[in-house]
């Protein structure tokens, strides 16, 4: 029986055919709820919020999203130790809503502030290469793994007001994923850190690890045709060295993240 | 533009809203009606220009502070505050907003330095909140409406706390003053200053 993945789409989501495809394709039964459905959390075994502009960025990023009604099923879905994942926008949506880290009554103890790298800010636009933390939870999975994927947010930069929630970042603690140079040295500034993240935080995870709220796209590296051929790295060398059409449709380094999404899901049916 | 009885305190400030409603303030204000907690009766965003430089810059404010196609001004160059109906009771509390780290000035100074300007010293900006009292007289505060009230109800709905709490301020990443309207321009000037003061230390 395939796992049954609800894509939710705020008003201003633009990204959920790509998700909803990727999502398929590592053997979800994908369900599209439109802004303003009820949303029934026991009818699901796993909830993603796609990215986009939803509500246009009124307020904040994600901020009038954060206060529907899905949240509350999302919370309770999240209690349930079921897979919640958030891609950009929908990462900026479960930051807004208190369900990552999602502890103190899913009190909001983080924020997701303008860019402001050392050499970059404002809205950007290009690969990176992340590396997961290892964590309780779905991500945790693929700890260690370290692969490209691309960014495109303005507001992407993990930052917390609460002392100890900031010292949680630096550290690395409550990132679930960090951006990272190709060889898996330090992120330190452009371009390989898009956007000044506390901890080069590029994901940070629930308590239990079953939510994540992850800034890049991974729906955009789901293929190998979609990785550039100039990328450095195992992943560049593949797709320079892909020929046939097979190849190119073959999985791309971000499908990986999708893949254990949906395994968590189908664990949930059991 | 409309333009108040100007003063001699010194400084002038300008405030700047669309000419048409505000598709922002009516989202946020949707939401905070979905929120628990008394809401405000209307909503309006703008951005607040303060100079206290010396000279009128704010005098023709079209093309670096204001796009007149789409938005207008109010300058305040001393008197009474002619930003807000309180003198008639209008009870309305103020949010005033700073990205923490920001240098919101810095647009301005650009696009003065583009035109061959010399942008002015002493310019301080930031994005101004106005909520209207509550329709239900009850939900105002024990108070009655008065000032203490007016800024525990603003930052009530304001301050993100939680999904079921506040929805302007995300003070993780911006440094808000919840107050009653200011009565004069020093008044104003001097919660910019403190405002522009914590943003930065916050960055």
């Amino acid at each position: 029986m395939k796992p049954r993945v609800a894509l939710l789409r705020f008003p201003g989501v633009n990204c959920e055919f790509e998700t909803a495809r990727a999502l398929a394709c590592a053997g979800a039964e994908v369900t599209w709820l439109g802004w303003g459905a009820r949303l029934e959390e026991a009818a699901f075994d796993g909830f993603v919020l796609p990215g986009g502009f939803s509500y246009e960025d009124r307020v904040r990023a994600g901020a009038v999203a954060s206060r529907s009604e899905w949240m509350d099923a999302l919370g309770r879905a999240g209690e349930a130790g079921k897979p919640v994942l958030g891609i950009c926008n929908g990462a900026q949506v479960l930051v807004e809503g208190g369900l990552v880290p999602g502890r103190a009554g899913l009190a909001v103890e983080l924020a997701l502030a303008r860019n402001r790298g050392r050499g970059a800010g404002g809205y950007l636009c290009c690969w990176c290469f992340v590396e997961i933390a290892s964590m309780p939870g779905w991500p945790g999975r693929l700890a260690g793994t370290r692969w490209p994927v691309p960014v495109a947010h303005a507001e992407g930069r993990f930052v917390s007001r609460d002392p100890a929630v900031r010292a949680e970042l630096e550290s690395g603690r409550l990132g679930a994923a960090r951006y990272v140079q190709p060889d898996g040295a330090p992120a330190a500034g452009s371009p390989w850190d898009p956007n000044g993240s506390l901890g080069a935080a590029a994901g940070v995870g629930s308590e239990r690890g079953n939510v994540l709220a992850f800034m890049p796209h991974p729906e955009r590296a789901a293929w190998l045709r979609q990785v550039p051929e100039g990328l450095p790295g195992e992943w560049g060398e593949r797709r320079r060295g892909a020929r046939t059409a097979a190849e190119l449709m073959s999985p791309g380094p971000g499908q990986a993240l999708l893949d254990a999404f949906v395994h968590a899901a189908r664990e949930a049916v059991r | 533009m409309s333009r108040a009885p100007a003063g001699r305190s010194g400084g002038e400030a300008l405030y700047v809203t669309l000419s048409v409603p505000d598709p922002v303030a009516l989202t946020a204000l949707a939401a905070l009606r979905s929120l628990a907690g008394p809401a405000p009766a209307w909503l309006e965003r703008g951005r607040v220009w303060l100079h206290t430089g010396g000279g009128a810059v704010f005098e023709a404010p079209a093309g670096v502070w204001l796009n007149p196609n789409k938005e207008r001004g109010v300058r305040w160059t001393g008197g009474a505050n002619p930003w807000t109906a309180d003198a008639a009771g209008g009870g309305e509390a103020w949010v005033l907003v700073r990205e923490r780290g920001a240098c919101p000035e810095a647009g301005a100074a650009r696009a003065l330095a583009e035109r061959g300007e010399r942008p002015p010293a002493g310019l301080t900006c930031a994005t101004l909140w106005r909520l209207g009292p509550p329709a239900d007289p009850a939900a105002r505060g024990a108070g009655g409406g008065g000032a203490a009230d007016r800024v525990a109800l603003a930052e009530a709905a304001a301050v993100v706390r939680s999904a079921h709490r506040g929805l302007l301020v995300n003070p993780h990443s911006q440094a808000h003053l919840s107050l009653a309207p200011p009565a004069t321009l020093a008044e104003l000037a001097s919660r910019l200053d403190s405002l522009a003061r914590e943003a930065q230390a916050g960055g």
